[in-house]
């Protein structure tokens, strides 16, 4: 009689005896790709910190920027300031318990002050000796306290200023303060400014030297420099002669026009230009190297890359040629891969759905594409660079910085002919969280002085799409065209 | 170097260490992966999965359980991971005979061939033959793990094991009749 045995168990016996070994370079495989694992883990941390630091460096130094411009504005408005003052005093107008801040053609502001005004340093270097005139730069700092409360008085002509531009000239100005520019001043006087006590006091002694007051009067004379107008001129030439017949003036006029364009300029500066721009444009997904994002065995398998969409907004803000963007957008990424009459071999890194019988609805197929859909949230930050900005309609600028994705969809789904979308479920090894490198180049057309037209062509390359092992180099190529508008 | 410090150290991501741990369980698992793979190319890629979940995750293992018990699940789970589409989701209505015996002298054939024969069954087939009859899992245990009922984790096993017998038969008959005629 034979001998009989359950099946499994005899198998199960005969297994037990297998002794194999995998292939030697199976090692190799595996130390690359955790080689390779460790690395995107390195990225996955250092690429939001370099671009944290990247911004926070970014916002110190605009700040520090602006301060350094405010400092600068303010220690020539304080110029201007004591200029003004000094001019109010020389016209009979003095008011010791008034400041004035800001000084354009046609517009005073006097701050109500505590005033305390200190000068903690000066210092006064020779920059040119002609024959006709030394020139110095005069150097002061001075520590201000202004308490905030502002009143509007009624603008003060220049030449005012003017009359108080020479301060070594007291005997003359006191000359021209008893003829026209008297009624002037009286004309500008602010009642609330003015007392009877203080008009007799000036009257008395307009340009009572102090030592403070010789600096204030030091100061003037740069202020007063900066402020060359025609109207200037003609007025001097009214009021006061001696001034003219000195012929100092016109030689530091030259120099007043310099100082005045370069105080333009750094106003200028101060505004950035901040513009907000909505976008809806086309994309395309696809692998530098051609290698599928599902699995190794779809690399060799032709691909095609249908067209999806890229849309959302963004905030520009430039300073000069310099700046940067930040927003929110979605992007929708498709790739397809022909199977031809083939079914998926190979469903490593699929999560199929459990509902699907993909043998029976593409039996006698023989053209089945599978679609790999992703779409992503995105929040881009971009530093921008203007290569064309002037006067002109057309803009050109160029941009890079990364976007953090956050992944929406995630869908996997066979078609064919006679089976319009069958999906099948998702892959397993995309990551939720993505980083893209951006660069883009940005060409804008502007309609009127607000409102523009974009027109930016961008490339992405995503750094962490995958969770684990992807051999494939994911991009996109998107175009996004949409409306700006400038604040 | 112990197991323990062994895993300490593939904890921290120790390259040696982990190499050490590759050399000492390579076999175990490989074998283990030709079982539920369909050839050898298949193993070595699930075998590589593999040991990167294991390095990934290996400091979730918290010596609850003998390792090699963690390890040969993670590779059992990566190798259910890539056939799972082709499950049969309906159970078989068969009656199951009792007829799963053999005789001895026709099992008596080589490992690879053996082997080949387990390789070859459908992808369901395969996997539950191996977790029950290979690695002693319990029908409840498969089902949960494949998720299939229990009947049909009985009836892809009855079916397996059908296949099996078939293979082994027409073989040994074959060497037989070789045999016979070579005499």
């Amino acid at each position: 009689m034979e001998n009989r045995t359950e099946i499994g168990k005899a198998i199960r016996d005969h297994l037990n005896n297998l002794d194999k070994s995998p292939n030697d370079a199976l090692w190799s495989r595996i130390e690359a790709d955790l080689n390779q694992k460790r690395r995107r883990r390195v990225l996955a941390w250092l690429i939001p910190s370099l671009i944290a630091v990247v911004l926070s460096c970014s916002l110190l130094y605009l700040k520090s920027d602006f301060q350094e411009k405010n400092q600068t504005q303010q220690t020539q408005s304080k110029s201007e300031v004591n200029t003004k003052n000094q001019t109010l005093k020389s016209s009979k107008v003095p008011n010791p318990k008034s400041i004035l801040l800001k000084t354009e053609p046609d517009q005073i502001t006097t701050v109500s002050k505590t005033k305390n005004v200190k000068l903690i340093k000066e210092s006064s270097k020779l920059i040119t000796s002609t024959n006709e005139y030394e020139e110095y730069e005069v150097v002061k700092k001075y520590k201000v306290v202004i308490r905030k409360e502002e009143r509007n008085t009624k603008p003060i002509k220049p030449e005012v200023v003017k009359k108080t531009a020479k301060p070594g000239f007291s005997a003359n100005l006191k000359k021209a303060s008893k003829g026209k520019n008297a009624k002037v001043d009286s004309k500008k006087t602010n009642k609330n400014q003015s007392t009877k006590q203080n008009k007799g006091k000036i009257k008395k002694s307009p340009f009572k030297p102090t030592p403070q007051k010789s600096i204030e009067q030091k100061d003037t004379l740069i202020i007063v420099k900066a402020e060359t107008s025609p109207k200037i001129t003609e007025i001097k030439k009214d009021s006061i002669i001696t001034i003219d017949s000195l012929k100092t003036p016109v030689k530091a006029t030259a120099k007043r026009e310099y100082k005045k364009t370069i105080y333009n300029t750094k106003t200028n500066e101060l505004n950035p230009d901040v513009s907000i721009h909505a976008f809806y444009g086309p994309a395309i997904f696809g692998s530098l190297n051609g290698k599928s994002l599902i699995n190794a065995t779809m690399d060799d398998l032709s691909k095609s890359h249908p067209v999806s969409s890229h849309y959302g907004v963004y905030v520009k803000t430039m300073f000069d040629k310099f700046g940067f963007r930040a927003g929110f957008s979605k992007i929708n990424l498709k790739i397809t891969t022909e199977l031809g009459q083939n079914l998926i071999t190979n469903y490593n890194n699929i999560d199929l759905k459990s509902d699907v019988n993909i043998k029976d609805t593409f039996a006698n197929a023989s053209d089945i594409e599978l679609h790999q859909k992703l779409s992503y949230y995105e929040i881009p930050l971009a530093f921008d660079y203007a290569l064309k900005k002037d006067d002109t309609k057309f803009g050109i600028d160029a941009f890079t910085g990364f976007s953090f994705l956050i992944l929406d969809k995630n869908e996997l789904y066979l078609k064919s002919e006679k089976v319009e979308k069958q999906t099948i479920g998702e892959a397993k090894n995309i990551s939720g969280v993505n980083i893209s490198y951006d660069l883009g180049i940005g060409f804008t057309y502007k309609l009127t002085d607000k409102i523009g037209l974009d027109l930016n062509p961008i490339f992405k390359y995503y750094l962490n799409t995958f969770k684990e092992n992807g051999e494939a180099k994911p991009y996109s190529l998107s175009l996004q065209t949409g409306i700006n508008y400038k604040f | 170097m112990n197991l323990d410090e062994l895993i300490k150290k593939c904890i921290k991501q120790n390259r040696k260490a982990q190499e050490e741990l590759y050399q000492e369980y390579k076999k175990m698992l490989y074998v283990l992966c030709l079982k539920y793979c369909t050839n050898e190319v298949e193993a070595e890629d699930n075998l590589h999965d593999a040991f990167i979940e294991i390095f990934s995750n290996i400091k979730n293992y918290k010596g609850r359980g003998s390792f090699e018990g963690w390890i040969k699940r993670i590779t059992i789970n990566k190798a259910i991971a890539r056939y799972k589409q082709s499950y049969l989701l309906t159970a078989i209505k068969d009656e199951y005979p009792d007829d799963d015996f053999i005789n001895e002298n026709e099992i008596d054939l080589s490992l690879d061939t053996i082997l080949s024969f387990v390789q070859e069954l459908p992808h369901q087939y395969r996997l539950v033959f191996s977790l029950y009859e290979l690695d002693d899992y319990s029908h409840q245990e498969i089902a949960e793990m494949l998720s299939i009922s229990e009947n049909t984790s009985k009836s892809n096993l009855h079916r397996a094991k059908q296949i099996l017998k078939e293979k082994i038969k027409s073989k040994s008959t074959f060497y037989y009749s070789k045999q016979k005629n070579g005499k």
